[in-house]
């Protein structure tokens, strides 16, 4: 009997430690693709193949709110996208009032709204530790996250982080029946001073399209900095001035 | 005089933080109705078909806490009248204000700013001094800003305060045919907006106080919107207005819900409730007499991007932006929209397609067809419309 006793105790302690752990490498991961509470700033370039355009845009990110700026092409320059939490906002230089999209729109080629700013995995998915991977010779935790909501950029994804680094650099988007639509490789090549410490930065994301492998979208970070950012510029009120 | 603005547009294009410069060249052709408001084109002679080119530039100018925003625009026209060729042209600034940002969270604005807000898209009642009424076609159309002062306080990414008082207007040249022209009058409105559960769920609170022959009238807002999850929003946009010299107390009210598809697009429908609005018979009755008078003509051309006549009418629009069918064009959108209104059962039913080519343009194609009886609100001037558009961005 205090055999049983023992084993379960410690089965139910196992699974609370797996549980917290799974949230704890997300979090982790979350901070080298910006999901830090300070402020940051960094430019990325969005190129789809088989275009000879790219797309190019300066984030500014504070906590769970997020102000992108589309810088090029010419046609789309001075559009904003707003990010309140999950919640989405665009305007266009002209217009008199933002208008609210989803983050599951398409952006551009394979990338969604919510690719171009979505950082924090931690806050919009539940996660859960189903195994270990190599991903390109690294030993990685295989995680599944669940959205905890239903207005997120996507409902399930696989993801693969680094067991000696904690790092994504690697995710499987699915469908709600759970098969993979799309996929994405990280890399990280960037730093940046996170709490005075220099820590790495993600510096490519190549989205690929699970069905026809030539569809792909690249994007491309730069320029990471910690920045001081007013939470007003994050209201919706405030991008048309 | 024009050598001068040239000047000093580019003498501020070449100090400019932020500049977008566009040119449009457009061809719209209308087909008119041939209505007891504008029997045979003769009353009020629109053109049938007009080719206009336009320069818009977008222009940024900061320095120390200041904040200079202007969209100068020029327009040249062709247009045909019953026949005959006649040239339009006009130059203006859509927008001309300077901000000062006197902290963080609080500035001063004073020039002419265009405003919006709220979830409603077929009209917007709260924001009574530009309520935006979706009754154009072409997707290039841009409202004109109104002269006035305001502050403005956020006291964070959920908590905001304007307060906004009218000025005189801009004196400049303002034929445009796609802008109504700055009707000043003495206004006054202050709007708070607090939002909050992740900004799923937003109040705002609009009260104003507008000069008319009586004396000032109240005007007062309320809009709302809860976000039930990723497909459906429900809201509500409502102003309460005093008219009179009896100060009575009439309702506009726009309810409304959006449903967002998994693939982006977003289907909405609204009813619009017009308490001062017209019947049928009154519409009738009304028409009748402003013909004899000739100047329903001239108020509809105002009102049909400010106003409503009728008492109800009822909104649906589908818009559907980058769908994945169309991943071989540039950022392609679709919008389709129709105003049916309930008291005399005229319909407008609106539609534009655009897409990017390369980096720099846009080609846009929209057009509108109405129906409804000879005299009807919503076929007062247009039978139909069809236009085509390109916009090179530099």
């Amino acid at each position: 009997m205090k055999f049983l006793t023992f084993f379960f105790c410690l089965a139910a302690f196992s699974v609370s430690a797996w549980a917290f752990n799974a949230e704890e490498i997300l979090h982790k991961a979350d901070r080298a693709r910006g999901g830090v509470s300070d402020g940051l700033t960094w430019n990325i370039q969005l190129q789809d193949s088989g275009s000879s355009s790219a797309s190019e845009y300066e984030v500014q990110v504070k906590g769970v709110d997020a102000l992108v700026r589309c810088t090029a092409p010419a046609r789309q320059k001075g559009e904003l996208y707003l990010f309140n939490d999950r919640n989405l906002w665009l305007h266009r230089p002209g217009l008199k009032k933002p208008i609210s999209l989803s983050p599951r729109q398409r952006l551009s080629g394979q990338a969604a709204n919510g690719d171009i700013a979505s950082t924090n995995y931690a806050r919009d998915y539940e996660a859960k530790l189903e195994g270990e991977d190599v991903i390109n010779g690294k030993n990685c935790f295989r995680l599944f996250l669940q959205a905890k909501a239903k207005n997120v950029t996507y409902d399930k994804i696989r993801y693969w982080v680094t067991k000696d680094t904690l790092l994504g650099v690697k995710a499987e988007f699915l469908t709600l029946d759970g098969k993979p639509f799309k996929s994405a490789l990280f890399e990280y090549g960037n730093s940046v001073l996170v709490s005075g410490k220099k820590a790495p930065f993600v510096s490519k994301m190549n989205i690929e399209d699970a069905m026809v492998k030539d569809n792909k979208t690249t994007i491309i970070y730069t320029s990471p900095k910690p920045a001081a950012i007013p939470e007003s510029l994050f209201n919706v009120n405030n991008l048309v001035r | 005089m024009l050598a001068f603005v040239f000047l000093l547009l580019g003498s501020l294009f070449a100090r400019a933080d932020d500049w977008q410069q566009s040119f449009l060249l457009t061809e719209e052709n209308r087909h008119l109705a041939n209505s007891l408001l504008n029997p045979n084109n003769l009353v009020w002679p629109l053109a049938n078909n007009v080719i206009q080119a336009e320069s818009r530039s977008n222009i940024h100018v900061e320095k120390s806490i200041f904040l200079l925003t202007l969209r100068p625009r020029a327009e040249t026209a062709l247009e045909t009248v019953n026949g005959a060729n006649r040239e339009q042209g006009s130059l203006f600034f859509q927008e001309l204000f300077l901000q000062m940002k006197l902290t963080e969270n609080f500035s001063l604005s004073a020039g002419r700013i265009q405003f919006g807000w709220g979830p409603a898209d077929s009209i917007t009642p709260s924001n009574w001094m530009a309520p935006d009424l979706q009754y154009e076609s072409s997707p290039n159309f841009e409202q004109f800003g109104i002269s006035r002062v305001q502050a403005s306080w956020s006291a964070s990414d959920i908590f905001h305060v304007m307060g906004a008082a009218e000025t005189g207007p801009l004196p400049d040249n303002t034929n445009s045919r796609t802008l109504t022209k700055e009707q000043n009058q003495e206004r006054l409105l202050a709007k708070l907006e607090w939002s909050w559960d992740n900004t799923n769920k937003i109040i705002g609170l609009t009260s104003g106080r507008v000069h008319e022959a009586y004396g000032y009238r109240a005007r007062e807002g309320f809009y709302s919107a809860i976000t039930l999850n990723d497909a459906w929003l429900l809201y509500a946009d409502t102003l309460y207005k005093q008219t009179g010299a009896e100060r009575n107390w009439d309702i506009l009210a726009v309810p409304g819900l959006r449903y967002t598809f998994p693939g982006g697009a977003e289907i909405r429908v609204e009813e619009i409730y017009n308490q001062a609005g017209l019947t049928s018979a009154q519409e009738s009755t009304a028409i009748k007499a402003l013909v004899a008078t000739n100047s329903l003509t001239q108020s509809l051309l105002q009102s049909q991007s400010a106003s409503l006549s009728g008492k109800n009418y009822s909104y649906a629009a589908f818009r559907w932006t980058n769908p994945a069918f169309l991943s071989m064009l540039h950022s392609p959108s679709f919008a389709l929209r129709a105003l049916h209104s309930l008291a005399d059962g005229s319909q407008a039913i609106l539609s534009d397609f655009d897409f990017g080519i390369g980096d720099q343009y846009t080609l846009s194609v929209y057009g509108s067809i109405t129906s409804g009886g000879d005299n009807s609100e919503l076929r007062g001037l247009f039978d139909r419309l069809l236009g085509i558009s390109l916009k090179m961005s530099i």
